[in-house]
């Protein structure tokens, strides 16, 4: 704030706005992350990423799951377990068209996190804790179908 | 398209591509690797695009 001819003048001041967005920038939270970059998500970018996994073409399946290994591990904190389960759910469904590139990304997806070495999976793994309701979702709409 | 982002915000930008993506199956492929390359791949990715942008 400045006075000039009897004028109260509010001047900005660069140097502290800077400092205050530099603040809050570093305060960017996953909230924040997910506003920017997945608006709606569990509605819109979920929904979008299920549309691309049953798609016609073998090269937009590949992509929805190139773009889930980067994006969206299944032991990181980016999707919700129910967000995972869909996922899962969508992308077995695509597995009757035996695009072993397809296979070779959804194993890499659900499963690079286990160690080769290791003789027993926890019960809460998430590769686990994600395919089984799955599976189990699949199998409930298979019988309700028949 | 970064102009594009400048001028409507990136909330928007963003949700047009993913809508068309779901939309639209001509644009999936491209949609998708755009997203792909441009989105931040976690919290720490998005941090340091804030500070530089």
């Amino acid at each position: 704030m400045e006075i000039d001819n009897n004028l109260v003048v509010l001047v900005k001041d660069n140097a502290k706005k800077s400092a205050e967005e530099m603040k809050r920038l570093e305060l960017l939270n996953l909230e924040d992350y997910f506003y920017f970059y997945y608006p709606v998500k569990e509605k819109l970018c979920i929904n979008s990423l299920l549309a691309g996994l049953s798609d016609p073409s073998f090269y937009v399946n590949r992509g929805v799951l190139d773009f889930v290994i980067s994006h969206c591990p299944i032991t990181g904190n980016i999707n919700t377990l129910s967000e995972n389960v869909r996922l899962v759910e969508g992308a077995l469904m695509t597995l009757h068209k035996k695009d072993f590139a397809f296979l070779k990304k959804f194993f890499n997806w659900t499963m690079s996190h286990l160690e080769e070495e290791e003789g027993t999976v926890q019960e809460d793994d998430p590769a686990i804790v994600t395919l089984v309701p799955a599976i189990q979702c699949l199998l409930h709409k298979f019988m309700d179908k028949s | 398209m970064n102009k594009t982002e400048e001028a409507v915000g990136t909330t928007y930008f963003y949700g047009e591509i993913w809508k068309t993506m779901l939309r639209t199956p001509r644009t999936r492929l491209s949609a998708i690797k755009y997203l792909e390359k441009h989105i931040p791949k976690d919290l720490e990715a998005a941090r340091s695009l804030a500070k530089l942008g």
